[in-house]
């Protein structure tokens, strides 16, 4: 194998080194070299002289390369700075040798390199390996056994769970399972929350909205064994599950519906269709293998016609990421690079993408496995699926086509034009050209102040064009090499030179007689010109006559610098310039055609939606490891195939077109210890607040180890057992009695479990800004519940729809989003981040969200005329809060009423108590 | 049952007072003066580094950020032998088939222009400066000006991004927002990390500015920098709603802050304090604000230093540059300026005079400010763009105009003040002003020194995010020595 043979070579080498200075390179010289040398040596020099290019045939990145140095012998003797040309060329003392051409280094990168000269220039051998993975030059690094043992990789263990002694906990797998480990800490688990606690909890967790008065009074009502079951099985089918759950994903996958630029951003109008299919495949309890495996291949999977839409608005995965800017080398790696991270964080729980420069520090993941996946994602571009029927879709195509066919026509037809009025504006109008500049130039002359456009617009002459008459018969060392100049070299030779003449009508009749000379002349030499060309075709009967007319190069001249689209009278600049220029017949012709374009435009269909997805391109490509994630430095092939890890030893390379079917098999399998387990993880993170796994998108070295690895491993079986049903998950996990506990801690959780990772009781959490701004609208009765369609913009008063249906822009996200911990859309992201900022403060008292809310509220709570205020506040703290107000509460809330005072053109009293109810705590967190 | 009752219940004596110890009850709202309480609730006071790993010798940052990208070739960057080769074409052997925007890509010519403008020298250290900044060139002995900053990115968007967070791609944290992360703030009234913007007199219609450049990235959101805006609100949400007075506000803030300390008796909140002292905290703010943005009090002369009443400059860039200084007095870590109209890629001439003017008086101004104020000292003043321009005319050359396209092989920042040495050149081009010959400072050595100034080592100003240390000089950046103080 190359790279085998690579690695020979440096061994060998790299004796030779050490051997010839006689220093040996021990351990601090390998780190000196990997710190402060090869660093510089990639960064400056091997750009030219590396893989890729060997400028004056040196090679700088292999010690074999140093030694035979370049066509002027080698660069490196080793111990022996002075008489490298390596060293001597970075000091720039010779100006000659020069290096890099760039600009000299900083002193301390070429004192670095001169000491490792000195010390024998060591290039590792033993580290012959890790030097080949760190620039990523190496295709073949194997996954050891040891590298497969890592608890995340093996295969999903099948333990059994521990029975307990507490009955209400022995029912559940799950509960076994936590109450073994809690018993081991000496903890024990909380008390059952109370009914109204448990509705609140459980309907925030699977819809994103508070439980509505009907259905908390069925549930304290409904004393069967199943009653939470019930409330639990009715949320599972409401349609809101999905909107709540989707957003979750979302955040995963960096949903967004714009580009973070604004020059020539690639936008998503109907990026919506994405998030509406990641709602109705909640919804519909997609298997969740296929839900992945649609949204990486969509377009390569069988299934009904009816359907197409959906699975190629799953594509959005991929579809909707970032465009980067202005597509250099770098910025498409980065484009394939933001498919592969968001693809391995979310599925898999890996940091594929830390491999892009170097392989992988921590995990077994290469630099050539990363570079098999960038293969596919380079083998698949961006692609937007018209959303109707393929006749529709082919007429509007086709009117386009013609629009655009028309509009080329025209732009042909100025283009021609453009250059034939030169020639025109000779033969008619030099003589007033002539006169023009005649004037502006005895302005001058005695230091006048008119300026080129005033005597044009006295002249009724176009200034750009006077402005170049003007500098080009100024031109007086020119004017001997220019003949049919010569009556106007006479003209202003006899002209006083001190005195403006301009004025004089006898002095202007004669500079006109010069113009009109010139014009004539052009017309005629333009006229001969047209003449040769028939003449010629009849000369052969016109013995000798074609020799006589042929025109002199002074002739050819004169029109060149006149006449042609680069003389005095070319129209340079747009359509509107050329335009202007036109004459009528031309002028007419043109109105025709535009005349004709707007029909066009007028009789085309309307412009369909469009499903922003990828397809696979033309022809799959095979990329070559960028060493240091350099686009222009490459190394090995990268063929298309699955990260080694994840695969059998003897895994085949993939075959089919991109690839990305079979990269969608290979994610969502049940062999794929990973993506059971990933899933598995974030569906008990969101019920419980915190992983087994804590770190969520990272299962690699660097994350954390899991809690209960039992627990997990179960849960992930339990998932690929029933079909990858998540509904059933969800149940699974919601009918423990883990999940069912109190939020308040024993005093013996505080003290040894501060983290609650054995979960002794429940956390509380915080309502994410979705939920809270969708509790506001429905606790105010405002709410709109209609699901799907196209985004809305937040900012708007009259929006109240779900947040879930917000625009997201990736360039200028929404202030209230932004304030609020949403996450930047730019990124996956698998936790959100909880701020308590004074800003957030502002918005609550002083927005007009916040006071339009706190109106509402006051208008529904005052509404019913037969009751007082203090069965009023009750309602309040049952609609807000979801449980019955205390005594001290509602006589604080009357005293409020009493003492605040209703401004003339602002919040009644009411509105102001609102406004303090939703502004406190306890609207904002779940229990 | 009552859920605040079950809680009651529920919980041992030992816990409730055990958690009520730290503040709820007997004087929530009275500890709000607490520092550490306050630590809490914003995160702003009080860094992640808590000891910075050198003697810090700036404690605060104003960056003037010239938006679009500043021509170094008419303003600093004076090359005498460029007029003998006005007009002609720039060698290939100087352009060395770099990459240059599409915008010039397809012309034909590449024109060499020299400037138009005066150049001379200027103070004891004898920094050259066009006669377009006649102010900044009478305040050269206080600044260090660097002619071979140079960046990879030719385009605005991304080399903004570039020169904000160290990356061209969005969603890094910015300067600011590493600085508020790592030291936190001195004002417990008033943000870190504070944008301002304002719009110059020269291109008005360059590259708009979004609250992406800004933005903390994977940092908490509290690190995140606040954009002030000119007018009556400057922060977002800062005035009262038609109809409530003060008065209105303190008894609802009274309101909630009852009704969170009842929940917090029953259910223990943890949050209280932090929740209560974000509301007092914004209420503050409806009152700090207002006192920082009300220029009233400044001395005439002040505001003639700055040019704020002169009816030719642009009155924005100006007040910014006197709020940037009040900030500064208040503790505030990092003011950003952003000015656009920098993006002469037609007109540069007027245009150039234009935005000269609207930043070389305010820009001097704050030197001097600062200076008789003692603020200097630990106060760090940059000024730059994103990149330079083109020494070869986009566009025709005519006697009277030219336009200049991106460049980002080269182009000049000037620093000045807590921990710079002043008075100093540092860097050099080519006689083109294309490339650079000597001492090149990266974008990413330019963050390591402002860091650096700070007393923060770059690399280790870090942030774990989904199992990688990130930082903002990526995995590059030397501290330019030669430039500290």
């Amino acid at each position: 194998m190359f790279s085998c043979r690579l690695r020979s070579v440096f061994a060998a080498v790299a004796v030779v080194f050490v051997g010839s200075s006689g220093v040996r390179g021990g351990d601090d010289a390998v780190t000196f070299f990997e710190t402060k040398v090869r660093p510089v040596l990639a960064t400056h020099c091997t750009n030219c002289h590396g893989a890729n290019k060997q400028k004056a045939g040196l090679r700088l990145d292999t010690p074999d390369g140093m030694t035979k140095g370049g066509e002027s012998g080698p660069v490196v003797v080793p111990g022996n700075p002075e008489k490298s040309r390596l060293v001597e060329s970075l000091t720039y003392h010779d100006t000659d040798l020069q290096m890099p051409p760039k600009g000299k280094l900083p002193d301390d990168q070429i004192s670095a390199i001169t000491r490792w000269v000195k010390e024998g220039a060591v290039w590792p051998a033993a580290n012959a390996t890790a030097r080949a993975t760190t620039t990523g030059g190496d295709s073949g690094k194997k996954v050891s056994d040891a590298d497969r043992s890592f608890w995340s990789f093996r295969p999903l263990a099948n333990a059994s769970a521990p029975t307990t002694t507490l009955k209400a906990w022995d029912k559940s797998a799950i509960d076994r399972f936590l109450f073994a480990a809690m018993t081991k800490k000496g903890l024990a688990p909380a008390q059952r929350a109370g009914k109204l606690t448990l509705i609140r909890r459980v309907t925030f967790d699977l819809t994103g909205l508070p439980p509505t008065d009907a259905e908390i009074d069925a549930f304290q009502k409904d004393e069967s064994p199943e009653a939470f079951a019930k409330v639990v099985d009715r949320l599972l089918a409401s349609p809101h599950y999905g909107e709540r759950w989707a957003r979750h994903w979302l955040d995963l996958v960096r949903y967004g519906e714009d580009q973070a630029h604004t020059f020539q951003a690639r936008l998503f109008p109907q990026g919506y269709l994405y998030r509406d299919w990641v709602v109705k495949s909640l919804n519909g309890d997609m298997p969740y293998d296929q839900f992945v495996k649609l949204q990486i291949a969509g377009d390569l999977m069988p299934g009904p016609d009816s359907e197409r839409e959906d699975r190629l608005a799953a594509l959005g995965l991929f579809g909707l990421g970032a465009s980067y800017y202005a597509g250099s080398p770098t910025a498409i790696a980065d484009e394939r690079d933001d498919k592969i991270d968001t693809l391995c964080r979310s599925t898999l729980g890996l940091t594929v993408a830390c491999a892009r420069c170097h392989d992988h520090k921590f995990d077994p993941i290469s630099t050539a496995d990363y570079y098999s996946l960038s293969s596919i994602m380079a083998s698949t571009v961006y692609k937007e699926y018209p959303k109707t029927t393929p006749a529709l879709a082919e007429a509007y195509d086709k009117s386009q086509a013609a629009i655009k066919a028309k509009t080329d026509e025209i732009t042909d037809f100025l283009k021609s034009e453009a250059g034939r009025i030169p020639e025109r504006l000779a033969t008619d109008e030099t003589a007033k050209y002539v006169v023009a500049s005649w004037i502006y130039l005895n302005a001058k002359k005695v230091g006048g102040k008119a300026t080129v456009s005033e005597v044009a617009r006295k002249e009724k002459v176009k200034t750009e064009w006077l402005d170049r008459w003007v500098n080009y018969l100024d031109d007086k060392k020119a004017l001997e090499s220019r003949p049919h100049l010569a009556r106007w070299k006479e003209l202003i030779a006899k002209e006083d030179a001190k005195a403006d003449s301009s004025g004089k009508p006898e002095a202007r009749a004669k500079a006109q007689e010069v113009g009109q000379a010139l014009q004539d002349y052009l017309k005629a030499t333009i006229a001969l010109r047209e003449a040769m060309k028939t003449f010629d075709t009849a000369s052969t009967a016109n013995k000798g006559g074609g020799e006589k007319l042929k025109l002199r190069d002074t002739d050819k001249k004169a029109i060149q610098e006149i006449a042609s689209a680069e003389g005095t009278f070319a129209v340079k600049g747009g359509n509107n310039k050329i335009e202007a220029a036109l004459d009528e017949k031309s002028l007419a012709t043109l109105k025709g055609k535009r005349a004709e374009l707007e029909t066009l435009k007028k009789s085309s269909p309307p412009k369909y939606d469009v499903i922003h997805g990828v397809a696979d391109s033309k022809s799959p490509m095979t990329l070559r490891i960028h060493l240091r994630g350099n686009p222009a430095t490459l190394g090995d092939e990268a063929p298309r195939r699955f990260l080694s890890v994840l695969s059998a030893p003897n895994a085949s390379l993939f075959k089919e077109g991109s690839g990305r079917l079979e990269l969608a098999n290979a994610v969502a399998s049940k062999d794929n210890p990973l993506f059971a387990r990933v899933i598995a993880n974030r569906i008990w993170a969101q019920h419980f607040g915190r992983g087994l796994v804590a770190t969520p998108s990272n299962f690699g070295a660097m994350g954390e180890r899991p809690t209960h690895p039992e627990l997990l491993d179960w849960l992930a079986s339990q998932l690929i057992s029933k079909g990858w049903s998540l509904k059933t998950l969800h149940r699974e996990i919601l009918l423990s009695a883990a999940y069912a506990q109190s939020s308040v801690p024993s005093a013996k959780a505080i003290e040894v479990d501060g983290d609650n990772a054995y979960l002794s009781h429940v956390n509380r959490r915080r309502l994410e800004v979705e939920a809270w701004r969708d509790a506001m609208l429905a606790v105010t009765g405002e709410l709109d519940l209609k699901l799907g369609g196209p985004s809305l913009d937040l900012t708007s008063n009259a929006n109240h729809r779900r947040t879930l249906y917000a625009k997201i822009s990736r360039h200028r996200l929404n202030d209230l989003l932004r304030q609020f911990d949403f996450p930047d859309p730019n990124l996956t992201s698998d936790k959100r981040n909880i701020s308590t900022v004074p800003l957030q403060g502002l918005f609550v008292l002083n927005s007009e969200f916040m006071t339009k809310r706190a109106e509402a509220l006051a208008t529904r709570l005052t509404s019913n005329s037969k009751q007082n205020d203090e069965s009023r506040i009750k309602t309040a703290f049952a609609q807000l809060y979801g449980r019955p107000a205390d005594a001290d509460e509602v006589a604080m809330g009357l005293e409020f009423l009493k003492s605040a005072q209703p401004a003339s053109n602002g919040p009644s009293s009411w509105a102001q108590y609102a406004q303090v109810l939703l502004g406190a705590n306890e609207f904002l967190f779940v229990d | 049952m009552n859920p605040r009752d079950e809680y009651l219940a529920l919980l041992t004596r030992r816990q409730f007072f055990g958690r009520t110890a730290t503040g709820i009850g007997t004087a929530a709202l009275g500890s709000l003066l607490n520092p550490q309480i306050m630590q809490a609730a914003t995160g702003t006071s009080g860094g992640m580094l808590g000891a910075t790993h050198f003697p810090p010798k700036a404690k605060h940052v104003i960056y003037l950020f010239m938006s679009g990208g500043p021509s170094h070739i008419d303003l600093f960057d004076y090359k005498p032998k460029l007029k003998d080769h006005h007009g002609e074409e720039l060698p290939g052997s100087v352009r060395m088939g770099q990459r240059i925007t599409g915008m010039t890509s397809g012309q034909a010519s590449f024109p060499c222009v020299a400037p138009m403008f005066k150049f001379s020298q200027h103070g004891q250290s004898g920094a050259w400066v066009s006669e377009l900044m006649p102010h900044v060139a009478k305040a050269a002995d206080n600044i260090a000006f660097v002619k071979s900053v140079n960046t990879e990115a030719i385009n605005h968007d991304p080399a903004t991004t570039y020169l904000q967070t160290g990356a061209q791609q969005p969603g890094r944290p910015s300067l600011g927002a590493w600085l508020s992360y790592g030291l936190g703030s001195e004002n417990q009234n008033l943000p870190a990390f504070i944008v301002m913007i304002s719009q110059g007199s020269g291109n008005k219609t360059d590259q708009p500015i979004f609250s992406r450049l800004w933005g903390s990235g994977f940092l908490p959101t509290q690190h995140q920098g606040v954009r002030f805006r000119s007018g009556d609100d400057p922060v977002l949400y800062l005035s009262n709603p038609p109809g409530i007075d003060p008065e209105m506000r303190r008894e609802m803030l009274d309101g909630v802050g009852k009704l969170n300390q009842m929940a917090a008796q029953a259910f223990g909140d943890p949050e209280i304090n932090t929740r209560i002292a974000q509301y007092e905290m914004a209420y503050r703010m409806q009152t700090s604000v207002p006192d920082l943005t009300d220029l009233s009090k400044e001395s005439k002369e002040t505001l003639e230093l700055y040019g704020i009443d002169d009816s030719g400059v642009d009155g924005g860039f100006a007040r910014n540059c006197l709020l940037a200084r009040r900030m500064i007095e208040r503790g505030v870590r990092f003011v950003q300026l952003m000015h656009r109209g920098w993006d002469q890629h037609s007109a540069l001439p007027q245009q150039i005079r234009g935005q000269c003017k609207d930043v070389d008086k305010p820009s001097a101004a704050l030197i001097l400010d600062l200076k008789r104020r003692g603020l200097l000292d630990d106060t760090l003043v940059v000024w730059g763009g994103e990149f330079g321009r083109t020494v070869y005319s986009q566009g025709a050359l005519t006697k009277t105009t030219y336009g200049r396209d991106h460049h980002g092989r080269c182009f000049t920042v000037w620093m000045a003040g807590g921990g710079i040495r002043p008075g100093v050149t540092y860097g050099e081009t080519d006689d083109y002003c294309y490339n650079v010959v000597k001492d090149p400072v990266h974008i990413h050595d330019l963050n390591a020194t402002i860091l650096r100034c700070l007393g923060i080592d770059h690399t280790r100003l870090t942030f774990r995010f989904q199992g990688r240390d990130f930082r903002l000089t990526d995995v590059h950046g030397n501290v330019v020595k030669p430039l500290m103080a």
